[in-house]
């Protein structure tokens, strides 16, 4: 009778072990799968954080690559708004194309590529101001906008295009 | 000695069911939540204030005139007479659409440009029935006579 008793007493504690055995594995799953979901999140939400750090960062490129003081439209110390300048334009390309020139402004325009083209009256080519495009990058941001370019040998204004693009890496 | 087993049972099961709960509230806040770009906004605005700065100074072939000037005499009188033999009205709505056609058109972005305020007003484009960024630009005919040039971008 006695052994009956102890060997009923070995089942329960058995079975009470299993149990507590089988909360603490239930219990180290549901851990398990939300540390996983929890992780996810995390990286969902800083990729989102890059991006809009980099939406930023092209907006800031793109303020800048319109209000260029090499290239303005100044007269007699007075700027004009919106305004570039053909031959400041021309000569602050050719001035960018030597790689000391070019690496002295990477500090404002970092990894980017800055266009301009009249459009109005006639048609221009495709003019390049800055040009420093990394062999590999992750995201590429265009962004575009108008601007009065100024020819001083002939006094008159043209309507021209600029175009930015910010390359992330 | 059952019912405690149930009992326990049910509990883990509540348990379990409150933590599933908790995880789907966090998934539709966290994955689902709507994201605010806060850069497009000021980019779309800064284009829309730049082309109106810009097309209203570009000169033009009517006697050298700029569109600003084209549109004060088209306020006025429209008797200036550009080439094509057309008035300074219809001129400056062709050379406009032109800048038009080669900026915001080349870069597919829906637009509508309006002069109002003159007795030959125009519009060049599509109302926005979204989204769109906004800007007027005055352009003074004379002392106390207005006329206003807008432009909408749609989003």
């Amino acid at each position: 009778m006695d052994l009956l008793k102890g060997k009923i007493k070995m089942k329960k504690a058995q079975i009470r072990l299993f149990e507590s055995m089988a909360v603490l594995v239930v219990f180290l799953l549901l851990l398990g799968i939300g540390s996983v979901v929890y992780f996810k999140f995390q990286r969902a939400s800083i990729e989102r954080e890059v991006i809009e750090s980099e939406n930023v960062r092209s907006l800031q490129l793109f303020q800048r690559a319109l209000y260029l003081p090499e290239v303005d439209c100044s007269f007699v110390s007075v700027q004009k708004d919106n305004c570039f300048d053909i031959s400041k334009l021309y000569f602050f390309s050719e001035l960018l194309k030597n790689e000391e020139h070019r690496i002295g402004y990477f500090d404002i325009f970092g990894f980017s590529k800055i266009q301009v083209k009249q459009v109005y009256p006639s048609v221009s080519d495709m003019f390049v101001l800055y040009s420093n495009v990394p062999d590999n990058y992750r995201s590429k941001l265009a962004s575009h906008s108008s601007v009065l370019l100024f020819n001083a040998s002939s006094g008159t204004y043209g309507f021209g295009v600029v175009e930015v693009d910010y390359y992330g890496e | 000695m059952g019912n405690k087993g149930q009992m326990e049972i049910m509990g883990l099961a509540i348990i379990v069911i409150l933590i599933s709960l908790a995880f789907l509230f966090a998934v539709q806040f966290f994955l689902f939540a709507p994201s605010t770009d806060m850069v497009r906004p000021v980019k779309e605005s800064a284009v829309a204030a730049n082309f109106l700065s810009s097309v209203l100074g570009t000169s033009t072939d009517c006697y050298g005139r700029s569109i600003k000037e084209l549109l004060q005499d088209c306020a006025l009188s429209g008797i200036l007479q550009c080439p094509g033999g057309v008035n300074s009205c219809f001129y400056s709505q062709q050379e406009i659409g032109k800048m038009l056609d080669a900026s915001l058109g080349a870069w597919k972005k829906s637009y509508l440009f309006s002069v109002g305020g003159m007795p030959d007003d125009f519009s060049i484009g599509s109302q926005c029935s979204g989204e769109k960024e906004y800007k007027q630009y005055p352009v003074v005919v004379r002392p106390g006579y207005d006329i206003m040039v807008t432009l909408e971008i749609c989003g």
